[in-house]
């Protein structure tokens, strides 16, 4: 597997770059040492709405760490890596940035793009190069089923809290986990990052809205402790 | 092995300061271990109440507030969702079910709660488990009633037996519905959850020994129990609803835009998240708790202390005496020793059977009047390594009596020095 993926922007990080056009092959490899924006661990407790990157204090020494946690034939994934080649919002807003320039705003032109480009934006769109591998990923919980007081179900999102201030993590940010109850957390392990390794499938249900989502079935999971 | 035997024979001649050593560290060990189990017990409880229910929708209010009155009948619901802004979400593609509850009415101190059928079949708790009846079955006319099994239990009621709503939380009937009595139909197995307190009725139930309410008191107009049927019985509100959706990664989505709903301010929350962060604001309690009965345990060990040295004096000849017939200045100190391991090992023992003990007797009492299970299980590896402390500790306190009678042993004679 290739470790030099096409350069591509991971979910908390600001700047766009270019888009690989939307053939391309997913970017399944893991983003190679990029210095993080937000780089403060919060010491002590983190906030709502923390990213993973400011709660972990992501750097070089962080990810080879965390790569410690993991079993060797997982994949080692981010959460950008869950949106599908193409989809992210820089990517579609970079693919159509000279139209955009070429129309006046507020022209029906404009609007005309405005909606294609909100078309192209789906926040549901998962990554199907994903589909059945075994990955790797840390992130945050919200729980849904305890056993005595091990967590078995949870919501597994890249923002820890319930994001009052901010629109909830899209369908495609979202993995829907289940555990055993030997590999499951504590209710307090719950409360701090934790790592979740296993094999991602792509569930469909029948409904219109949110076709897809993710899935990960008798994973393993930890506390996160590389900070 | 002489050694054990001088020890054990020696404590015979101190057994009642030894024994009432060994009830004061069975106290300390049986409060230490109690609070762990009832910590344990009251964790798993409390997160198992409800599982499988992806969203609690009730009027605007905290979540805490919001999951304690609609799951543990505890406080008060701040407002009312009208029955249109329930239809329109209950309407929507991604809901696959939902489950309406009306609180605010009781019978003889147990809450009533109004729902409607698909609650039998939608509620779950534990480790998802559905309800199961063990008498008789759903309610299906407007005046059933359906039991959770404490409710049957205390106020014995079978199958077939009349119930008499009162208006209002209180036990006290004041304001009895009793021209509209409801009939037992069916009686839930034990949940371990608030279910087994609370009496349920049908929405239209409740509507129904409403209908002459207005207004806050009984009014003017009295109908009777077949008039009231005669009336549209659907709400025009309830207290909050449960949510099961189609695919739980829309989860989020919907309960922001429940949070942001239009028609009136309503608060979604996710049941098992809410119930994690609500244990986390009382695990301070809990760790203070430990710490408490830590400090009683410290107690106690000091208390066993104190014996020891006081045993001290009255030994000297008896050590003095072994010293003369050759016995080691280690053998001395072992002898303290192993005396402490006798009381403490004992104490331990007694610690552990008077848990149980009482464990068995509160266990009816404490799931009557706090809802809390206590099953009697072994001994988990946190309660070993208490235990492990316990007599590791009171030997490295043992130490220092051990060491004063070594030195005395060398300074005293087998002279009796008054």
């Amino acid at each position: 597997m290739s470790e030099t993926a096409t350069e591509r922007t991971v979910a908390d990080q600001a700047p766009a770059t270019e888009a690989p056009p939307a053939s391309a092959p997913a970017p399944t490899a893991p983003a190679t040492n990029e210095p993080s924006a937000a780089a403060a661990p919060a010491a002590g407790g983190h906030s709502y709405g923390a990213s993973l990157a400011e709660f972990t204090g992501e750097g070089d020494g962080a990810q080879s760490a965390a790569r410690a946690q993991a079993s060797p034939d997982a994949k080692f994934i981010e959460w950008g890596d869950l949106i599908p080649p193409g989809a992210a919002p820089e990517e579609v807003f970079a693919r159509f940035e000279e139209q955009l320039e070429a129309v006046e705003i507020g022209s029906p032109e404009s609007s005309a793009l405005y909606q294609q480009m909100q078309a192209e934006f789906d926040p549901a769109a998962v990554n199907p190069n994903l589909d059945g591998q075994k990955v790797w990923l840390a992130g945050f919980v919200a729980p849904l089923t305890y056993d005595d007081d091990i967590v078995t179900e949870f919501l597994f999102v890249p923002t820890f809290g319930a994001c009052i201030h901010v629109p909830p993590p899209p369908p495609n940010q979202t993995i829907m986990v289940s555990v055993d109850r030997d590999d499951g957390l504590t209710v307090e392990d719950s409360w701090g990052a934790v790592w979740v390794e296993g094999t991602l499938t792509l569930a469909s249900t029948s409904t219109d809205l949110a076709d897809t989502s993710y899935t990960i079935t008798g994973a393993t999971s930890g506390v996160y402790t590389d900070f | 092995m002489t050694l054990l035997r001088i020890a054990f024979k020696s404590a015979r001649f101190r057994r009642t300061s030894l024994l009432l050593t060994v009830v004061s560290i069975a106290i300390s060990v049986t409060l230490l271990l109690g609070v762990d189990v009832v910590r344990k017990e009251a964790k798993g409880s409390f997160l198992n109440t409800i599982s499988e229910t992806d969203l609690i929708v009730g009027a605007r209010s905290g979540p805490t507030n919001l999951l304690l009155y609609s799951v543990f009948h505890i406080g008060n619901a701040t407002n009312n969702v009208t029955w249109d802004s329930y239809q329109e979400i209950a309407g929507r593609d991604e809901v696959a079910w939902t489950v309406p509850i009306s609180l605010g009415d009781s019978h003889r101190g147990f809450r009533v709660m109004g729902t409607t059928e698909d609650y039998f079949d939608f509620y779950q708790y534990g480790n998802k488990q559905a309800l199961s009846f063990d008498k008789g079955a759903a309610f299906d006319g407007v005046y059933d009633a359906v039991l959770g099994s404490d409710v049957a239990r205390d106020l014995g009621y079978e199958i077939g037996d009349e119930v008499i709503l009162s208006h209002g939380l209180v036990s006290v009937d004041f304001a009895a519905h009793d021209d509209k009595p409801f009939t037992v139909v069916g009686i839930l197995d034990r949940t371990g959850t608030p279910v087994d307190r609370t009496l349920q009725v049908s929405l239209a139930g409740i509507e129904a020994i409403h209908i002459d309410y207005q207004g806050g008191t009984r009014s003017a107009l009295t109908l009777d129990a077949e008039q009231a049927l005669r009336f549209d019985l659907t709400p025009t509100s309830i207290t909050a609803f449960m949510v099961g959706l189609e695919n739980r990664a829309v989860t989020f989505r919907l309960q922001r835009d429940i949070n942001d709903y239009a028609g009136e301010p309503l608060s979604a929350i996710i049941p098992g998240a809410t119930l994690a962060e609500f244990w986390r604001s009382i695990a301070t309690i809990e760790q203070v708790l430990f710490v408490l009965s830590g400090f009683v345990l410290v107690a106690g060990l000091l208390g066993m202390l104190t014996t020891i040295l006081s045993t001290l004096n009255e030994r000297r000849r008896e050590i003095a005496v072994l010293r003369a017939i050759g016995a080691r200045p280690t053998s001395v100190v072992l002898l303290i020793v192993l005396e402490t391991l006798f009381v403490v090992t004992a104490g331990c023992a007694l610690g552990v059977a008077l848990l149980y003990g009482l464990l068995a007797v509160s266990k009816g009492l404490v799931a009557r009047r706090f809802g809390v299970d206590l099953t009697l299980s072994w001994l988990d590896t946190t309660q070993g390594a208490i235990l492990l402390a316990v007599v590791l500790g009171a030997t490295i306190v043992s130490l220092i009596p051990g060491f004063i009678a070594y030195r005395r042993s060398i300074q005293d004679g087998l002279a009796i020095r008054l």
